[in-house]
């Protein structure tokens, strides 16, 4: 578990491995390098649901596993680490793997420091979002779990688009009690509005279906 | 005297004769013996005369009849006493008791008894007869005396006085008085055992003759039979040893043989079959008269003839190449075999040789060969171009390292987060790479440079003839024309440059000229070749294509290591082409074309100093 932002590198040639992480301390980071995939996906290993925090440097050309496996590990994991894949010149074949596998940003060597940069930067932006939003998910699951069997019919119910009175004759309840219940679930859910309520429960069925 | 009366034949005493007698009165009368006057018998009287009577002359006629009779009887048995004494055969008489009367001299040789031992004895009383044959003796004579013959003849064995036995052939005939009572009986006898000995010894002569005779024609049969076959198999053998003969006058292998003699001057040639003179230029009489020494010259392997010399003596099969020398003292690469022949007891008599003129292969091979190590180098320079990106990806991480370090270290000293230890670390480090970078780059030089530079005469025209060779594949690949402009030889110095390096210039310009057409439609490819005499005694060549051209700062960066247009490429072809023509004292420049699109390189190189 990382609590601080940490770029993690994945390079098998020593020299390019030590001076990226030269290069991207001196810009501020917090760096962990690694000579091949593997040692790379045993430390970050992650308990589910725990996104981790940072993103991943690494050279298209690695040894042992293959950069496939290591975004179908990463995938498996829900390691949700953006991966910015380093090329050879002129490389394309490589860098469309490494997109379609799986990466957000690909870099052709030779490249300069500010370029690598960058795209670091901007993993992290996409790796702070994903994190945010997994939280959020993941309080708003929260909320959903103390609801009562009944407040969750009548939540589903109302984000369908249903009355109170609609409910009530569905449930066979008063339209008061319903109204209760509804009261219940807004607080419960902090939901200040309905649309805001339905955004929550499309997140829940979103987290459901993945 | 008076009265000479002579009485018979005319013959008539000699009156002188008569006249000497002194006698008075003579009768005579000629005796005759055996029908010749023997002599005289007369009657005489000394006194006078007398007148001779009738009585007187029967008288005279009747005792010189007698007289004359007398005479022939002695000589009769004088002449038979003689016959007898001396003939061959031995002669016997008996008497009427069969007791020897007679024993001839001859006899007495023939039995070793003298006639006083057996004169009155008779035949069985001593041991004459062998007694087996005693019984047909005794048959014979009592036959003789009965009178049932008058003679006969008998083979039986007899005994010597010495008690030998022996055989002999008996003719016996019988006289007879008047009464039939036997007066005598002669034999004739001859000793035949020796006669008989041949004959037993001609009989069974006769049969060993005849058993070797059949044995003989048992044979004769026999080995009329094997010689037939032996004929049969000879003609076989003829017509096998023909048809081997026109198949070995065929061949293209040279075939000598000779004797044993492997000492010199010899071994003499015996035999050579015609691809022998057609190799070697001497004829089949010629040859007979030489041994194989006489190809061998002054550029033949001697260590290659040492080792044949070996083998000859030690009875072994030679194989060998080495150079031979033709009757007009032309060189020519052979190989052969060399294998003994030897008799029924396994001694050595003649050497079999068995030689292939190996010259053409030898030249291709070498030429294939140097083909070879040709195409290795071109091979070696165009794959450079693989090497080069893979050595480019290795170029890239000491630059990428050292990029890193260099960046981060800024970095550190813009944000005041540099310690001056901490920079030397990361200046060390880029250090570090950087001379790894050179190490890379050293490499690869080394892998160009490898062959090393071998110079010579070269016309230009056959370089880029050989280019064209090369490029067989590329232009079927790209689907280019190739159209030469090439002045003639007379017209173009040669230049003395390595042929392969040239070579691999004009490789690297063709095919970057075939790679910037691919995007052309097919009757738009076309790659020109052009070699003109330039200026100043130099040659130029002109390489142009008509693809898209060169933009003014891609002609700046042209030939820059590293530099390409290409997505594969690796930017090191015309570097390196640069450097190889700039080695050999030329130029090579692009420039636009001066009609249509596309890129002309133009290099120029020195001709040869004359």
């Amino acid at each position: 578990m990382f609590t601080a932002n940490t770029v993690f590198v994945v390079d098998d040639d020593p020299a390019v491995r030590d001076s990226l992480k030269y290069l991207i301390e001196s810009a501020g980071h917090r760096v962990e390098a690694f000579e091949n995939a593997r040692s790379m996906i045993d430390r970050v290993r992650v308990p589910a649901g725990r996104p981790v925090s940072g993103c991943l440097v690494a050279d298209v050309r690695l040894p042992g596993m293959s950069g496939l496996d290591m975004f179908d590990r990463l995938q498996e994991m829900d390691a949700q680490l953006p991966t910015v894949v380093i090329t050879g010149h002129g490389d394309v074949t490589a860098a469309v793997r490494a997109m379609k596998a799986g990466a957000v940003d690909f870099i052709e060597k030779p490249f300069t420091d500010q370029a690598l940069l960058d795209r670091i930067n901007t993993a992290l932006e996409i790796n702070s979002v994903n994190r945010t939003a997994a939280e959020e998910v993941a309080k708003v699951e929260k909320r959903h779990d103390m609801l009562t069997p009944r407040e969750r019919q009548v939540m589903a119910a109302v984000v369908d688009g249903r009355l109170n009175k609609q409910i009530a004759a569905d449930l066979g309840l008063s339209h008061k009690t319903i109204e209760v219940h509804r009261a219940h679930v807004m607080e419960k859910m902090a939901a200040r509005s309905l649309a805001e309520l339905v955004r929550m429960a499309v997140l829940l069925e979103q987290k459901c279906a993945a | 005297m008076s009265e000479i009366a002579a009485l018979g034949s005319d013959a008539t005493l000699d009156q002188a004769f008569l006249d000497s007698l002194s006698i008075g009165a003579l009768l005579y009368q000629p005796v005759l013996v055996g029908g010749q006057i023997y002599g005289y018998l007369g009657f005489n009287q000394f006194s006078s005369g007398r007148v001779w009577g009738d009585r007187e002359y029967s008288a005279l006629t009747a005792s010189s009849d007698l007289f004359a009779l007398a005479l022939e009887r002695q000589q009769t048995y004088g002449r038979l006493g003689f016959h007898v004494s001396n003939a061959p055969l031995g002669v016997l008489e008996w008497d009427g008791n069969l007791r020897i009367t007679r024993w001839s001299p001859k006899a007495e040789v023939i039995f070793g008894w003298t006639a006083a031992e057996v004169i009155g004895r008779n035949w069985s009383d001593w041991q004459l007869v062998h007694e087996d044959d005693a019984e047909a003796v005794a048959d014979i004579t009592d036959r003789l005396v009965a009178g049932d013959d008058l003679s006969n003849v008998l083979t039986n064995r007899n005994y010597t006085k010495s008690g030998d036995v022996i055989t002999c052939e008996w003719f016996n005939s019988v006289l007879r008085d008047r009464e039939g009572k036997v007066v005598s009986i002669l034999s004739f006898v001859q000793d035949v055992t020796q006669i008989q000995r041949y004959q037993e010894s001609l009989t069974s002569s006769r049969g060993e003759l005849e058993q070797r005779n059949a044995h003989l024609e048992e044979r004769v049969v026999q080995r009329t039979a094997e010689l037939e076959a032996v004929t049969e198999d000879s003609d076989e053998t003829a017509e096998r040893l023909r048809l081997i003969q026109s198949a070995v006058d065929q061949i293209d292998e040279s075939v000598t043989i000779t004797d044993n003699q492997i000492e010199a001057p010899g071994p003499h040639i015996v035999y050579v079959n015609p691809a022998f003179t057609a190799m070697t230029g001497y004829s089949s009489e010629e040859a007979l008269a030489l041994t194989p020494r006489v190809l061998q010259g002054p550029r033949t392997d001697r260590a290659v003839i040492a080792r044949l010399r070996r083998c000859l003596t030690q009875g072994r099969h030679f194989f060998g190449q080495a150079i031979n020398y033709r009757k007009d003292g032309s060189e020519y690469f052979v190989e052969w075999h060399v294998n003994p022949v030897r008799d029924a007891n396994g001694k050595i008599t003649h050497w079999v040789a068995i030689q292939r003129d190996i010259t053409k292969r030898k030249l291709a091979d070498d030429l294939a060969r140097v083909h070879r190590e040709e195409l290795a180098h071109v091979t070696r320079l165009s794959a450079m171009g693989e090497m080069a990106s893979g050595i480019a990806h290795e170029i890239n991480q000491p630059l990428a390292a050292i990029n890193n370090y260099a960046s981060g270290a800024l970095r550190h000293i813009d944000r005041d987060q540099a310690t001056v230890d901490d920079l030397a670390e990361a200046i060390r480090q880029v250090a570090d790479q950087s001379d790894r970078a050179g190490q890379i780059i050293r490499r690869l030089r080394a892998f160009v440079t490898k062959r090393g530079t071998r110079r010579a005469t070269h016309h230009i025209n056959e370089l880029i003839h050989e280019t064209i060779a090369l490029l067989e594949t590329d232009i079927f690949k790209h689907r280019t024309q190739v159209e030469l402009d090439l002045a003639p030889n007379d017209q173009l110095s040669p230049v003395h440059v390595d042929g392969i390096q040239i070579e691999q210039v004009l490789v690297n310009l063709a095919r970057n000229a075939f790679e910037a057409m691919d995007d052309n439609p097919p009757h738009e490819r076309k790659l020109k070749l052009s070699a003109r005499p330039g200026t100043a005694n130099n040659i130029e060549i002109t390489v142009s294509d008509q693809g898209p051209g060169l933009t003014p700062s891609q002609r700046d960066y042209l030939f820059d290591p590293f530099f390409t247009t290409k997505d594969e490429g690796m930017g090191m072809g015309l570097t390196i082409s640069q450097s190889i023509v700039q080695d050999h004292g030329g130029r090579l420049r692009a420039a636009p074309n001066p009609e249509g699109p596309g890129t002309s390189f133009h290099l120029t190189l020195p001709a040869a100093n004359p």
